[in-house]
């Protein structure tokens, strides 16, 4: 499979040749030359899971005392975690995780949150999405910030994309740049008959020589290349695409899927976006949660195993993160309510796998709620400067120190 | 004395034929082969026709503004010289065509073994099925020629009797019969039936002659399908797997799957006049066929009945079944696939936060007996209630409790306290608050919720939350839950009353389909507005698309659905009655 | 090419046409193409009758009668009753579709995209669509009256955190959008001017959707706005923010950038003489816009072919273009899809417009949902399909179709071997209307149908 994109960079826009060629070619083939050698370019996929996901029975404190006396009824009993160290196990149906980890591919950053934490959802939300409190201006997301930055080098391809019907992630917002939403494959594809001449025809049309010179046709032009190499990358990616990988059935499953088709396809997009809503158990908790966990691993280790297989294990990391964790007491009706600090989670080849930092303390609490001690945006500076090569200190508004997550 | 001689002419014609054709009178099942597994007739074509001519249905499409402007295109223009050819031809109106070449019935079967298509058709006489043959080759030969193509019709002979194939069809005469098939195998088979009266063919066929037996009497159409044969067969996998991955199929239609995982066959019969149109499916069923999982739904016995439809003004709908639903949402990891056992995971854990704590399928469904009825009215705004811009119907459910005494205090509560939910995030969100009220009459006690009218309500009209005074009745043993007080109020006054016995149905569904017009002329204007926005139309083109839907529902008195099973059968089915003129 | 070379003396004299720039149908669709959203073969043809003053003239001043006006309100009242603000993004492109007003038009989405407000974030469709009201109240009016309505809208307030403003913390928001985004320009105020503002604003609340001055909330205190002091209560800072000189320069810079070239950016020089004639005429955005639409400028090469079409523009122009009506809630998702949700711009700063309508996925986004709505069943040609509108414009060889088809929709011509592929779409065999329908879809790639 990567071996017929490679032939179809050679035929259709013979990369090397063009590039060799230098100042001779029009500046349109230039540029859609440049946009498709980004083979080495690392690539972030944000999983956010809405709803405040239950950190202490996702990765389970199970030989604390504490936790067995907080959760009589929804406790992990012991004998049932997916043990990860003497102390700490993942909850039974987060299957996916500890295969991840067994695998080396898993960092578990725990502790995570931030300072005089908010408990409504929307409001946490847009705290983790941009960085600021609600007394701030707040018009761009922390992603967004880093995308305008980014942006200065690049012509024409997507730097990110958000996969998903909902609303368009606060993150994501940028002064500069508009992020697509785009709910499948097929829209990243030019929807034309499929006629083989009309295709050629279409294609001959974009590339025609223009006489005149004028900046934003040209600009059209090249753009319009880039678009329509990108949309046959995309579907030659998808037409051969095979994988060994039995993706589970859920909606993620299927939106990662799609990502690592378009990884695939090369399209030199750096940062994608997912959600996985339902998280809020504060009722029956055990059943719905033990469904969501299990939705949550079975993808992100199916996605996983599916880019190392195509060989770009090395160049693309997830991660996942929550509101914000629930309560350290269960309440009545088998379930939690809003709390604080929780995990967050690193998938990939280069991610330093094991658990980052101490499990917070059951018995010194905050307003009933775990105490953090990682900020997420030193999380994010980690992802920033170590992942993206990029400097956070403009796009976090502030020094983060990053958490030893990635593999030097 | 010329009267004379066509007189003696005709009888020496009558003679003639009833020789040879009229002698026939074996029917296609006598011609179709036992293996036939799906089977539909019509035996009196020409009354279907004549009704067709003659239905009030047909006289009020045909004075639809978009039909007449129909008639008038291009398309409708050429089909209609294209068929005044083919009568010029044939020397005779389509329909007097028809009813000759058809007067001895239509039928259609499958083979399973040869998987052909037949299709049978008796004429009057032996002269009117070559003859439309003919014309038909003709036809088909002027129009290949017309578009530059070579000649479409083969012919062939086999034990002396031509057959034409036209594309795939396979088309040969002998005597009345008319014989139209996909597989030359199927031909065969008939042209040989047709010669020799084989010993087996499906009128032979014991689970046909079964099912033939127990037809109910003069049914415009009918048909038999052998599921028994399509089970083995591995087709359609899914329709027998027994689990769905549809929540709202199961409930409607999900005791009859298990029947079918057990039946030798299934039919349908479908019955026409001028007032109704009926169509029934049977299938023998019995008890032991229903599994643990589903007894949900016909009861632990098969003896759940729905109980006597409830009538209030205003109806649009009336639902009456026997569904135990709790058992149902126990019991979904055995009925559903697993992507939908989770979804019922979560929606526990959300429904059980709405209740307060209380597990859903067993302390909240568990708490009512499986029969229920659900109802569906037009609200008419009369009690001076404020009247929203959209008109929306009211609805309500009608539970019995297991335990009104305990249970009732407790759903109230419940019921308050979602009301006070609604309101804090309604406030948040700029919605109107809803005003609780408690009303006692002898029979039966109100919790109702209004929304408060804004002083400075829009111009527009009311919001469409008006629609809505959500409402609780507790009356004896009955619940109710309604979308509107006023429904709630009449329901607990006509369940206080008593009960009427049981159906013996498992459930009824009634549509009253003048209540459906009303309520769309009740929101005209909106409608309108919306064909506008979603076809593009202008005002005019949608006033007369709105028009038209108005006029034709107007035909329509009520659509009724019925399910049962009882006497070993189970039976479902449709009837639409229509407003006599 | 560049705006710099522009004579500013030359670019506003009026129009008069010469051997260079003739008054012809290539021009007249260019005229009716930026003052509204694309023009039929007919309207050319009576463009080129009447010339380019007496259209403009008309367009300017619609003439609005009472039946007509309260018949669209209706409609849009009716639409309202749902209370999903999702509606009025298919009623208003239903409206575009259309309007017997398209300048009137346009200059409302200017204004939506200028004092940007979003339902995403507002919610409520009777407030957003009142707002909607004023702009075109206000469209071709009284720029000055337009900003002291929209200072007490109660969309605009509630998107921009605003609903309360009391004294003790004076909310800055409004006030620094008013000088950043929709009067001066950065650089044209101080962040002192800013607070100061602020405070003049105290006590303008929003409850239950409507405006209220809270007078125990307002700072009655002596204020120093941009160099004017006093107590400046009600709109007079309002007043004060309008009076600076950078104000009419302001608009009118937005305004050639919207109705005449994306880049580069008008020069100062080029502007000033217009900013002067909108000051005289009291805020008149009407004369300004009869000014460019008249001027030499416009109708010369630095203008036509110098703008990316919105995705309105493009989708819109091509269904007005030709007669086409189709299903509004898929064509407002189209919008929505291709960056110009409307009622639902991305930020306070509106559309960017120009290069950033333009990336590879929006690009092949155009082009699949031009494809999708002339296919659509329920797309239709002046209430045909393509094969027949093109026959009725006496179009009927390929050639013919393709020649119609290209001036109609583009102010650039391709090369000619565009045309001849085109022309070999529609003469391959197939559904006559299908193969049009492919080569439009086709021509929805070429750069030059991305700008007009």
């Amino acid at each position: 499979m990567r071996s017929n994109r490679r032939e179809f960079l050679k035929t259709t826009l013979g990369t090397s040749a063009v590039v060799s060629l230098g100042a001779t070619v029009p500046g349109f083939l230039r540029a859609a030359a440049v946009a498709s050698t980004d083979d080495k370019e690392t690539i972030l996929v944000v999983v956010q899971l809405s709803g405040g996901n239950d950190g202490l029975n996702t990765v389970v404190p199970f030989s604390d005392p504490a936790y067995r006396g907080s959760r009589p009824k929804l406790a992990i009993p012991a004998s049932d975690v997916l043990k990860i160290n003497d102390a700490l196990g993942f909850h039974p149906s987060a299957r996916g995780f500890a295969d991840l980890l067994e695998d080396n591919s898993l960092a578990i950053v725990q502790g995570v949150g931030y300072d005089n934490p908010n408990r409504s959802h929307f409001e946490s939300m847009d705290i983790w999405h941009t960085c600021q409190r609600k007394s701030d201006t707040r018009t761009t997301g922390w992603l967004g910030r880093y995308l305008d930055a980014s942006q200065a080098n690049r012509s024409g391809v997507s730097l990110a994309f958000h996969l998903g019907h909902e609303k368009q992630p606060f993150a994501l917002t940028a002064e500069d740049v508009r992020v697509p939403s785009i709910s499948s494959l097929e829209g990243f594809r030019l929807n034309d008959s499929g006629d083989k001449e009309v295709r050629s025809t279409i294609s001959k049309l974009a590339s025609s020589a223009r006489q005149e010179s004028d900046s934003i046709l040209d600009f059209l032009q090249s753009t319009t290349t880039v678009a329509l190499s990108a949309s046959q990358r995309v579907e030659e990616a998808s037409r051969d695409y095979k994988t060994p990988i039995d993706y589970p059935e859920s909606d993620l499953a299927t939106k990662l899927k799609t990502v690592a088709q378009l990884i695939d396809a090369g399209l030199g997009t750096r940062v994608y976006y997912v959600t996985l809503d339902g998280f809020d158990t504060h009722s029956q908790q055990p059943a719905a949660h033990a469904v969501l966990l299990s939705q949550l691993g079975g993808a992100v280790s199916s996605f996983i195993k599916d880019i190392k297989h195509q060989g770009h294990g090395d160049r693309v990391a997830v991660l996942a993160f929550s509101e914000f964790g629930r309560r350290v007491e269960e309440n009545a009706s088998e379930g939690t309510d809003h709390g604080a600090a929780a995990p967050m989670f690193l998938a990939g080849n280069k991610v330093r796998a094991g658990v980052i930092g101490d499990h917070p303390s059951l018995t010194d609490l905050e307003d009933g709620d775990l105490k953090f001690h990682t900020d997420f945006r030193q999380v994010y500076a980690t992802v920033l400067e170590s992942w993206l090569g990029w400097p956070s200190k403009s796009v976090l508004d502030g020094s983060y120190d990053p958490v030893d997550a990635f593999e030097a | 004395m010329v009267a004379f001689r066509n007189a003696g002419l005709s009888v020496l014609l009558v003679l003639l034929l009833s020789a040879t054709g009229l002698a026939d009178d074996r029917t296609a099942a006598d011609l179709l082969p036992p293996t036939t597994i799906l089977y539909a007739e019509i035996p009196e074509p020409g009354m279907v026709l004549e009704l067709f001519e003659s239905h009030p249905l047909r006289q009020r499409i045909e004075k639809l503004q978009g039909v007449r402007d129909a008639y008038e295109t291009k398309q409708f223009l050429q089909f209609k010289a294209a068929l005044a050819i083919v009568e010029a031809k044939l020397g005779q109106s389509w329909q007097r065509v028809l009813q000759s070449v058809t007067e001895g019935g239509i039928a259609i079967g499958f083979d399973a073994e040869t998987q052909g298509a037949t299709l049978l058709v008796k004429a009057r006489d032996e002269e009117a099925a070559p003859k439309l043959l003919d014309t038909i080759i003709e036809l088909a030969r002027a129009a290949a020629k017309d578009a530059g193509n070579s000649d479409p019709v083969n012919s062939g002979e086999y034990r002396g009797i031509t057959a034409y194939q036209i594309d795939q069809a396979k088309i040969a005469t002998w005597g009345r019969w008319l014989a139209v098939t996909n597989k030359p195998e199927s031909g065969k088979a008939v042209l040989d039936a047709l010669l020799d009266t084989p010993e087996n063919t499906l009128a032979t066929n014991a689970q046909f002659q079964d099912a033939r037996s127990k037809a109910a009497g003069a049914a415009t159409a009918w048909g038999y399908v052998n599921v028994e044969a399509i089970r083995k067969g591995g087709i359609a996998k899914d329709v027998f797997s027994g689990k769905t991955d549809n929540p709202v199929a199961e409930l409607l239609v999900g005791g009859v799957l298990d029947t079918l995982q057990h039946t030798p066959y299934v039919t349908a019969s479908l019955t026409l006049d001028q007032q109704h149109t009926r169509l029934e499916f049977a299938s023998p069923h019995q008890q032991d066929w229903t599994t643990e999982a589903r007894e949900y739904f016909f009861g632990p016995d098969g003896n759940g009945r729905a109980p006597a439809p409830i009538q209030v003004s205003n109806q649009l709908l009336a639902l009456s079944t026997y569904r135990d639903l709790s058992t149902m949402w126990l019991r979904a990891g055995d009925l559903f696939k697993d992507n939908i056992v989770d979804q019922f995971a979560q929606a526990e854990s959300v429904l059980s936060t709405l209740f307060s704590g209380k597990d859903f399928g067993e302390e909240i469904l568990g708490e009512v007996h499986p029969e229920f009825q659900f109802v569906v009215a037009r609200q008419t705004c009369e009690d001076g209630t404020p009247q929203p811009a959209i008109k929306l119907p009211a609805f309500a459910a009608v539970f019995r409790l297991k335990d009104p005494e305990t249970v009732g205090p407790e759903f109230r509560r419940t019921y308050q306290s979602l009301i006070g939910f609604l309101n804090i995030t309604g406030s948040m969100n700029g919605q109107p608050q809803l005003d609780l009220d408690i009303e006692k009459e002898d029979t039966f006690q109100l919790v109702s919720a209004t929304y408060l009218v804004e002083k400075d309500a829009s111009p527009g009209g009311l919001k469409i939350n008006y629609n809505f005074s959500p409402a609780i009745a507790f009356a004896g043993e009955h619940f109710v839950v309604s979308s509107s007080t006023a429904l709630a109020r009449e329901l607990a006054r006509s369940v206080g009353k008593g009960s009427k016995p049981s159906t013996d149905l498992n459930s009824t569904i009634k549509l009253n389909v003048s209540g459906v017009s009303d309520i769309l002329a009740d929101n005209r204007p909106q409608l309108v507005a919306q064909n506008m926005l979603s076809e593009g139309h202008s005002k005019e083109e949608a006033e007369r698309t709105i028009g038209d839907l108005l006029e034709l529902l107007a035909a329509a008195e009520s659509v009724s659905i019925d399910l049962g099973a009882s006497d070993g059968t189970v039976r479902a089915s449709l009837e639409i009655d229509y407003v006599a003129d | 090419m560049k705006t710099t070379a522009i004579d500013p003396t030359w670019a506003w004299l009026p129009y008069r046409a010469s051997e260079e720039q003739p008054w012809n149908r290539g021009r007249a669709a260019h005229l009716l193409r930026r003052a509204g959203f694309g023009a039929t073969s007919q309207e050319i043809d009576a463009a080129v009758e009447k010339g380019p003053e007496e259209i403009v003239a008309d367009l300017v001043s619609p003439r609005l009668d009472a039946a007509f006006e309260l018949e669209s309100d209706a409609f849009a009242k009716t639409i309202l009753a749902s209370g999903d603000p999702k509606n009025l993004s298919a009623w208003w492109s239903y409206v575009m579709l259309r309007t017997p007003h398209p300048l009137l038009e346009k200059t409302t989405l200017f204004w939506h995209g200028h004092f940007a407000t979003s339902a995403a974030k507002v919610e409520d469709a009777e407030t957003m669509y009142n707002q909607n009201r004023l702009f075109r109240q206000f469209a071709l009016g009284d720029f000055g009256k337009l900003t002291h309505a929209i200072s007490r809208d109660p969309a605009m307030l509630t998107y921009l955190d605003s609903i309360t403003n009391r004294k003790a913390h004076p909310n800055e928001n409004y006030a620094r959008e008013l000088m950043e985004l929709f009067c001066l320009g950065e650089g044209n105020y101080s962040e002192n001017d800013i607070q100061e503002l602020a405070r003049c604003f105290t006590g303008w609340e929003i409850r239950r959707g409507k405006f209220r001055f809270n007078q125990f909330q307002h700072d009655p205190g002596m204020k120093s706005v941009l160099g004017h002091s006093g107590p400046l209560p009600e709109g007079k800072s309002i007043d004060v923010v309008l009076d600076q000189p950078a104000a009419p320069q302001f608009i009118v810079s937005k305004l050639i950038r919207y109705f005449m070239f994306d880049e580069p950016a008008a020069s100062d020089e080029l502007v000033e003489p217009l900013a002067n004639e909108l000051r005289e005429h009291e805020w008149d955005i009407s004369h300004v816009v009869r000014r460019m639409l008249t001027s030499q400028l416009f109708y010369s090469e630095h203008v036509i072919g110098r703008k990316v079409r919105s995705p309105v523009d493009l989708v819109v122009g091509l269904l007005r273009t030709l007669e086409g009506s189709t299903n509004a809630y898929q064509l407002g998702d189209d919008l929505n899809q291709l960056g110009q949700g409307l009622f639902y711009p991305p930020n306070v700063k509106g559309w960017d417009g120009g290069r950033a309508w333009i990336n590879s996925s929006t690009l092949l986004g155009r082009a699949n949902v031009i494809g999708r709505i002339i296919r659509d069943e329920n797309t239709r040609f002046a209430s045909g399909n393509l094969n027949e509108y093109f026959n009725r414009l006496d179009a009927n060889s390929a050639p013919a179709i393709v020649d119609k088809l290209l001036e109609l929709t583009l102010a650039v011509q391709p090369p000619q071997t565009v045309k001849e592929q085109l022309v070999e779409v529609i003469n391959r065999n197939g559904d006559r209307s299908e193969r049009i329908a492919e080569a439009i879809h086709a021509l929805s790639t070429i750069p030059e149908f991305q700008v007009m």
